[in-house]
Parts: C-alpha cells; structure tokens; sequence
C-alpha cells in the first residue's frame, strides 16, 4: 500500500456506471421484483495525445509490473470509505455482521442522524464494547484509506451515547510496511442525542494508509454510530455516501499512435 | 419453513427489492472448525443451486409424497478472493503444488452453503445445505471450476451388517419389529443419532426404539414368547417400550462378558424412563454373574431410585444405596454409577442432568461365571445402555447437551425378523426400507435426518407456511394423468419366524463327502438362515433317511470303497459365527470313508449325501397374497391393480395391509401434481412446506400444495426456485367471498 500515483488527466466523458448484479423476476401479473447481490463500478478512461512516460504507470500496471492491488482514488466521491462502512451497514452486500470490525458486540440498529443526508438510511450500527474499553474500526490495516502526501484527511463520524459513556473518533496510520505510525486523537461525545465527532491527519511522508475507528477507552453500555466518512479537507464537510477509493483491476488496455511520438490509450478499470 | 416467525425476514424476502449473499465454507482441515485459510470461498461463488427431489418407489405420475431425497448443491466458482490468491481453478487443481491446497482430499470434505439476507434489523443467515463434496471440475481456460456437494447420502456408505433376528417360532403379530428400530439402526451405524449414541465402554446397549434388540455384541436368541407383547409409544427421543400388564425382559448379548472385578471398576447404568403413575412395578437394570451376583439400578414403582448389590456364597446378601425419588410426569433419564473403592462402593446418580452421590457397603461378586446383562421393565423405558470402565467415572450415556441428528417417525411397516444383510452399503438398505413402506427419508438443510412415515408426511403440515401470490408466481402447470390412478393395491407378506431345532446346512458335494482316516475339519461359511449350530451330530441309521425331517440332522458313514457301513466315526461342530461353523470328522478306521448312502463307483451315480448339520434359525412361512380394493374408485375407474413389490421387507401382512390401505386411500382418487411452480427465490422454503397459490386468473385462485421438490438457485437471474408440489386439498371447499369457491350450492363443502 502507498505510492500512489496521478494519472494523466482523461478525456471527458467517462463512463462509470455502478452494475447491478443480480436479477429481475417477472412474476404472473407482471410485477417486478429485483434481487441484488452486488453493485461494481467500471471506469473506461481514454487518454489523448501523451508522451509515452506519461502512460508509463498505466503500461506497468498492466503488465503487473507493480505489485498490486491497486485503489483507484475516485474524485467524483468525496467519502473514500467504502459504501458499506460509511452507511453502517444500510448498504450490505458481503458478510455476515457488520461492515465494521467491532471489538466487543456489534448488530445494527433502525436510527440514522436526522437531516444529514439527501434521504435517511436504514441502519446505524450498535456497539457495546468491552468495558475496558474497546475499538470499532473501518478495516484492516491493509485495506484502510490510502494516503496523499500533501492531502490533509478528515475523518467523521456521528454517535449516539446511549449510556453516556465516551466515545472518540481516531484515525491511525500505517506504513507502507504495515507498521504503525502517525497516530490523531480527534474530538469525544457523552451526549445521548446524535453529535458528530471528527479527527484530522497531515500525513507525514512515511503515513501510506490511514484506518479510522471509535474508541471507547471505558465505561459501560452501548454507543450508536451511523455516516462515517473520510475525505481529503481539514474540516468535515455534510455527509456523502463512501466509494472514493474503491480497490480495482485493470481489464483492457488499448494504444493507438496517431502520430509519432504521441498515443491515444484506453483503459478499464473494474471494480473488484 | 425456515424462521417463519421472523417478521423482518418475511418482509425482506416479499419486498420487491432483495438483497441476497452467498456464503461458502469447506472444512479443508476435516476438524469442524472451518478454519483453513481457504474454508471461506463464498467470493468465489457466480452460482450456486440446491436440488431436492423426492425418488420415490410409486408408478410413475402417482407422486405422492414418499420416496428419498438426496440434496444437491451444485457451485459455479470463479475468480479469486482477493489480489494475489489464486483463482478458483488454481484453487482446485489437484496436481499443483502452486495451490494452497495441494496434498488435501478435495473430495469428500464437509461443506455448508447459506444465503444472507440483508433485512432492515441486520442479515439473516440461512443454510441452505450441508454436505460433503463430491466432484469437482477447473477449467484453465476460463479460470472456474464447478464444485458438486451431495448431502447425507454421501457418507451413508458405511457397509451394514444386521444380526440375526426373528420372533419366537409363532406369528404373534404383537412382537414385530417396527421399521423405526431399523432406520434408526443403521442411521446410529453411520453417525445420526435420534437417541443418544453408546457412550466409551459401554457393554451392552439397547434403544428399544421399535424392537427388544441389543445393538452391541451378538444379540440373544429369540425374543422371550411368553411376556406380553411389544407396545410401542413416544419416548423422549423416539419410540420406546411402553410399560405392559407384566415385567418384560429385555436380555443382553451372548457374548457379554465383565470387567474383572477390581478396585476402580466403575459399573454404570443409564436409561429413560417416564414417570408419573405409569410405574407398575420395579424396574431393573443389572450385570450380572449368574442369577445371584450382580450389580443393578433399580427404580421402585413410586420412583425411588436405587443401586442394589447382590452376592450368593452359599446365602444371600442384598443391600441398596438409596438416591432420589422421581417425581413429576414425563420423560426422564435416570443413571447410576457404581466405582469399587477400597472398602465401599462409589454410587452417583443422575437424573436428568443433577448428579448426587453417596457410598454403600463394598460388593464384589461371589461367582465369576454365566455374565450376563438386561433389564426387568414394569414402566416405559428407551435407551438402555451398560457400561463398565477402570477409567472413566460420570461417563453419562446421556448430557443435557446431547442435540439428536435425525427425527424418525414411527415405521408403518412391521417386520418378524431381520433379513440377511451382510455388509450392504447403507444407503441402499434405507433406500429399500423407505420404499417398502413408502415413507420419506432426507436430510434438511442442516443436514439433520427426517424419516416420516406416510402419514406424517401427510400431516405434518397442518399449518400454512408461507403463501405465494400473484407478485412471486411466475408460472405453474399441472399433471393429472390417469395412470396415477390405482384401486387395487395386491400385497405379499413372508414371515420368518425363529425355530429352534432346525437343519442349518446339509452337505451337497463329493468334497464335503469323503474323509481319510483320521481326523479332517473342513469350515462352511455363509450359511444361509442360521443363527446357532448344534455341536454334535449324531449317528443316523440309513434305513430311516428320506428327504424330509428324517433325521432334521445326523451323519451316516460308509466304507468309501467298498459302501459297507463304517464303525468309529464321530462329527462335531464347532461354532465360527451366526453366518458360519467348522466340522471336525474323526474317523477312527483305517479306510477311507464317505457320509452318504453307498460308495463312489460311478461318477453319474454319486448316491445320496448323509450329513445333515443341525441348529437354531430363521424359517420362513409360505408367501401369503392378499388383495385390497376401493370399490368406489373402481366403480367409476374399473379395475387399476398395483403390486406393492415383494420384497424382503414385506414381512408381515397386518404391516403391509396398514400401508396399502394408506396408499389406496390416495392413489384411488389421486390429486393432481403441481410439476412445475416457477417461483420468486425464497432461502426458507424446506421439502414438506405447505404452500398456498393464488392464481385467480391462472390455474385457481386457491392451491393448497405441499412441497415434495425444491430447486433453487442463486446467480445471474437473482434467486429464483422451481417447486414440485402435490395438492393437499381438493378444490371445492367453501371459501368466503370467493368468486370460485364462494358458490352456495351443493358444491360448498362446511370446513370441520
């Protein structure tokens, strides 16, 4: 993880329609009935008119040069985390739980901030951690958040105390190695009514991955948390749903020179 | 149906907007745990369809609700789980070292399948199926691989032996075996148990699920024919012997043999038994040496509950450890351990769970002779298990966390004895068993074995299930042929029956004819119908020879040369087992001789064998045929005759008449068969399932049906399921405000 790299700017026009996979019934009297069981997004990008070294990331990659995976940082979603771990569980497509890694228990719970969203979503999620004081994190170090140098991240998160135990919001860094470093302890709630609590990262130049969590170092009871997100700003902004950097696959690459030295590519990139 | 009172999962599944995911585990490390880095291949999953169909033994088109039903799952995997793993045909290659799991058995490992449903509360998790894997196909190609699961059929293989068994000499129909001991029998052979297993150590065990039959050791001959007779009722886990107007005996192996008696032998009894007021008189559980030592648990018919020592040396001694008193009504377990100490006897009780001890006066028997093992019972009783040990104490035969594996119904089919079963792969024999009687056997999604006879299958859905509406209906068609139609139902029925003295084996050829002088054994083996061998044979003068009973058994020699009758010749038999025996001729002249009727002089003309070989065994009375008809049925229909097929399991006429009259009463005016309901997917629905279907503007606004074949599928079409299902109710009963069936003529049937 780390070492993320821009690429050349593409041609307008991308298409990077979210797939439905699935299926539709059609029953008797025609009515419709859509089972899902994933959505993925593909991003088709073209580049025009550029240097060879321009495109030499992309040639890499798709030779597997680069040992992957490779995240793909969306600029069109503000919320790099995933979909299922921002809307806390009311997008589910994998697992058994929770999208969360909870320490202690966790299920979710019918209760979303109000007025925080375009429309309210189904579920928060309900921790109760472990009395001595417990986290409930966005993912495993390896596939947290990857990091920009230069872009100050915010992560965000709202909760509910129930019981009017502390809750902090936290975010950990990690090398590309895997080791810890920088670590930001961000703003706490006791309050049983929803409030939104955030921490900030300037990441230093060995911080390669970030990973987001609650912490509540003591006290009893259960804390409610609904809408996380992370983005690239200094202060966090209304909540959008996650997908900003979502892991992917290169499918197809294609290359034609119009004129020497100059090439037009085509890249797919698939959601995995 | 599965959580049918799950709200939340309810209007998950009827929305119309679902969200499903598949979950995959294989047990590649065969501990239980799940815990290979490659048990978790749900990613992987593209497809994935369960199959469940009843295969039933009826005409075709009768489909009634009977037959087997082995499961299914077909997976189409590909891809890979995550960046740098391998893909699923990688995965499944069996000869690359590259893949993590190379050098494990990919077949024949345990595996379970589940759909996750995303409700507003949080997923639900629904199993599926629960299976072993049976083949698996990569392809390099395209980088997938077809994994196919089949569920307890698989490991139903184990071969089966069965003891020889049959009732005392006479036809008392209120001794035979009911089929559920069988089931049971073999199911607890090959690891499903609707009772608790035997525990370690255990000597004697008999579950008394349907038969007084000991499933340890070589079962004692015959049934006692002078008790009363066998009743059956429901137990706490399965049939069990119901308490009758006097003590019946149930008696342990031949072979029981005991510990030597030392201390730190710890003997142990463990039973069920129910309680309240049904008592009616002592019951007894004991190991004994002759009648006059032993060791016993003793229930006392106002439920004390007691450990008795006994020992003869010339008078009797006789003293008790007294423990609880049961109390309340219902079914409880009752145990007892007895560990030898230095200078007292260790007793401990168990009653349902609640261990209390106390200590008696130390016991060690007098005589080491006759060991024997039973139980006197005077108050329903299951589940009768024995066991001595130098090693373990509270060895309970049964645990409060003891989850039974497979639910049987009682059997309709009643068998007078055991036929001659020698190492037949399992599966087979149940396959028969079912059919016989026409029941249902199959494995639910959490692989716990159902048998259900006809009637419970019938029945066991008085309840609706879930409904199927215009919005999840995709299509359906019906099936309702004439051949399905039957009113005359022919039966055979061949009773074996235990006899006492009988021939076992009779000799046939010139090898088992002729001896040298001296003393010649020669070993018989797979004797048909044998249960003991006599050890002697004696002389039998050849005048009094004929074909029949003249001798049941004997030997007659003759000089081989010469045809003249041989002095100093004597036979014995030496027992091998049931199926087997040795005989040793000792001829004490100095010629060769021959045991038959002359001499071998002309090889066309070899005489007539004189070795007849003598014991206990099975004999069987004449085939008997009955006819059973419904006359209202082939007044409208003429005459449909069916031959129920004669098998070794037709046995005893009042059980195959119980079944074929059960079969008439459907089969003479069949419903027709729903052979194709084409559904919206639902992960809940079970074989069995009692289903409504509103087609108002289709085939009928109301369908009652039951489920008797599943086939569901997850991939690229969502969820959808194919359903067999057979009508429950016939249409033209009345149905408030209904346009169809809400007619006020002679046409409206009054619900009971």
């Amino acid at each position: 993880m780390g070492g993320m790299v821009a690429l050349p700017v593409p041609r307008s026009g991308i298409d990077r329609s979210p797939e439905r996979i699935g299926g539709v019934h059609t029953s008797r009297n025609g009515s419709k009935t859509v089972d899902h069981f994933g959505m993925k997004r593909s991003w088709s990008l073209a580049f025009d008119w550029r240097y060879q070294h321009e495109l030499e990331a992309i040639r890499l990659m798709h030779y597997g040069a680069i040992t992957g995976p490779y995240r793909l940082i969306d600029p069109m979603v503000r919320n790099r985390l995933s979909a299922e771990v921002s809307s806390t569980g009311s997008v589910r497509y994998d697992g058994v739980t929770i999208p969360q890694i909870a320490e202690g228990t966790a299920g979710v719970a019918q209760d979303w901030p109000p007025g925080i969203s375009a429309m309210p979503l189904s579920s928060s999620i309900e921790w109760a951690p472990p009395d001595a004081g417990g986290v409930l994190a966005s993912s495993a170090a390896s596939a947290g958040v990857p990091l920009v140098l230069g872009d100050t991240v915010t992560f965000s998160a709202y909760v509910r105390c129930l019981t009017g135990r502390q809750v902090q919001a936290v975010i950990q860094a990690y090398t590309a190695a895997g080791v810890s470093a920088t670590s930001v302890t961000g703003s706490s709630s006791t309050s049983a009514g929803w409030q939104r609590v955030t921490a900030t990262l300037t990441p230093s130049s060995s911080d390669a991955v970030a990973v987001v969590s609650l912490t509540s170092p003591s006290g009893t009871g259960v804390i409610r948390t609904a809408a996380w997100q992370v983005e690239a700003a200094s202060v966090a902004t209304p909540w959008m749903l996650g997908g900003g950097c979502p892991e992917v696959v290169l499918d197809q690459m294609s290359e034609l020179s119009p004129y020497f030295p100059m090439s037009d590519a085509g890249l797919t990139l698939l959601e995995v | 149906m599965q959580y049918p009172d799950d709200v939340e999962l309810t209007q998950a599944l009827s929305a119309h907007n679902r969200r499903f995911s598949a979950r995959l585990m294989v047990d590649w490390n065969r501990n239980g745990l799940y815990d290979h880095p490659y048990s978790d291949l749900s990613k992987l999953v593209v497809e994935a369809t369960t199959d469940r169909s009843m295969e039933g033994a009826l005409p075709e088109n009768a489909t009634l609700i009977e037959g087997y039903s082995a499961a299914q799952l077909t997976l189409h995997l590909e891809g890979r789980r995550a960046y740098g793993e391998p893909n699923a045909a990688q995965l499944f290659a069996p000869y690359s070292t590259r893949s993590p799991l190379y050098g494990l058995p990919r077949k024949n490992t345990p595996a379970y399948y589940e759909i996750v449903v995303h409700t507003v509360t949080g997923v639900r998790t629904i199993r599926q199926f629960t299976g072993w894997t049976r083949e698996i196909d990569a392809s390099s190609a395209d980088g997938t691989a077809t994994l196919r699961c089949l569920d307890f059929a698989e490991p139903l293989r184990a071969p089966i032996t069965l003891p020889r068994w049959a009732h005392f000499q006479r036809a008392d129909e209120g001794r035979l075996i009911n089929s559920q001991w069988l089931i049971d029998h073999i199911l607890r052979r090959n690891g499903y148990h609707q009772s608790p297993p035997m525990v370690p150590d255990c000597r004697f065990s008999a579950t008394l699920h349907g038969a007084r039959i000991v499933e340890s050791g070589v079962p004692f001959g015959g049934e006692d024919s002078t008790g009363p007779a066998n009743a059956w009722t429901q137990g706490r886990y399965g049939l069990a012997l119901a308490a009758s107007s006097s003590a019946i005996q149930v008696i342990g192996s031949g072979s029981h043999t005991n510990l030597p008696h030392s201390n730190g032998v710890t003997y142990g009894f463990g039973t069920f038994v129910e309680i309240g007021g049904s008592g009616l008189g002592e019951t007894t559980f004991s190991a004994r040496y002759g009648s006059l030592d032993y060791v016993a648990l003793v229930i006392s018919a106002a439920g004390q509950v007691s450990a008795r020592f006994q020992r003869y040396d010339g008078t009797t001694s006789t003293w008790n450890a007294t423990g609880p008193t049961l109390s309340g009504t219902g079914w409880v377990y009752v145990g007892m351990e007895a560990t030898v100490a230095a200078s007292n006897m260790q007793v401990r009780f168990n009653v349902d769970g609640a261990i209390t001890s106390t200590t008696a006066a130390r016991w060690a028997p007098a005589n080491t002779n006759l060991p024997s093992c039973g139980a006197t019972l005077q108050r329903p009783a299951q589940c009768l298990q024995h066991w001595q040990s130098t090693t373990r104490t509270n060895n309970w035969s049964w645990t409060p966390q003891f989850a039974p594996t497979a639910t049987l119904s009682q059997g309709l089919n009643l068998l007078s004895h055991l036929p001659d079963i020698l190492d037949e792969a399992s599966w087979d024999v149940l396959k028969e068993l079912v059919h016989a009687e026409f029941g249902t056997l199959f494995a639910d999604e959490h692989n716990h074995v159902w048998f259900l006879n006809r009637e419970d299958a019938r029945q066991s859905k008085s309840t609706i299930d879930r409904e199927i509406g215009p919005d999840q209906l995709v299509d359906v068609s019906v099936s309702d042929p004439s051949d399905a139609i039957v009113n005359c139902i022919a039966v055979s029925s061949t009773l074996g029956m235990y006899k006492i003295t009988k021939r076992n084996w009779s000799a046939t050829n010139d090898d088992q004819l002729t001896f040298p002088a001296g003393s010649t054994t020669i070993t018989v083996t797979d004797v048909p119908d044998s249960w003991t061998f006599f050890p002697t044979v004696p002389y039998w003068d050849n005048a009094t020879w004929d074909n029949g009973d003249n001798p049941v058994y004997g030997f007659f020699p003759v000089h081989a040369s010469t045809g003249s009758t041989a002095p100093n010749v004597t036979i014995s038999v030496n027992q091998l087992s049931q199926r087997s025996f040795s005989f040793t001729v000792s001829n004490g002249n100095a010629y060769a001789i021959r045991l038959a009727d002359k001499a071998l002089t002309d090889a066309n003309s070899p005489g007539t064998p004189r070795l007849r070989v003598g014991g206990t065994g099975i004999i069987y009375w004449p085939t008997k045929k009955n006819m059973l008809v419904n006359q209202a049925s082939i007044d409208i229909h003429g005459r449909r005759l069916w031959e129920i097929p004669d098998t070794r399991w037709a046995q005893s006429y009042s059980g195959q008449a119980v079944i074929a009259n059960s079969l008439l009463a459907e089969l003479a005016s069949p419903l027709p068969v729903l052979d194709h309901v084409s559904i919206v997917g639902d992960p809940r629905l079970q074989l069995t399932d009692a289903i409504p279907i509103r087609d108002p503007d289709g085939l009928g606004e109301y369908i009652l049906g039951q489920v008797v074949g599943i086939r569901q599928t997850l991939g690229s079409n969502g969820l959808s399921a194919d359903l067999t299902m057979r009508l429950l109710n016939p249409p033209g009963e009345g149905i408030w405000d209904s346009p169809t069936y809400g007619i006020w003529d002679q046409s409206f049937i009054w619900a009971t």
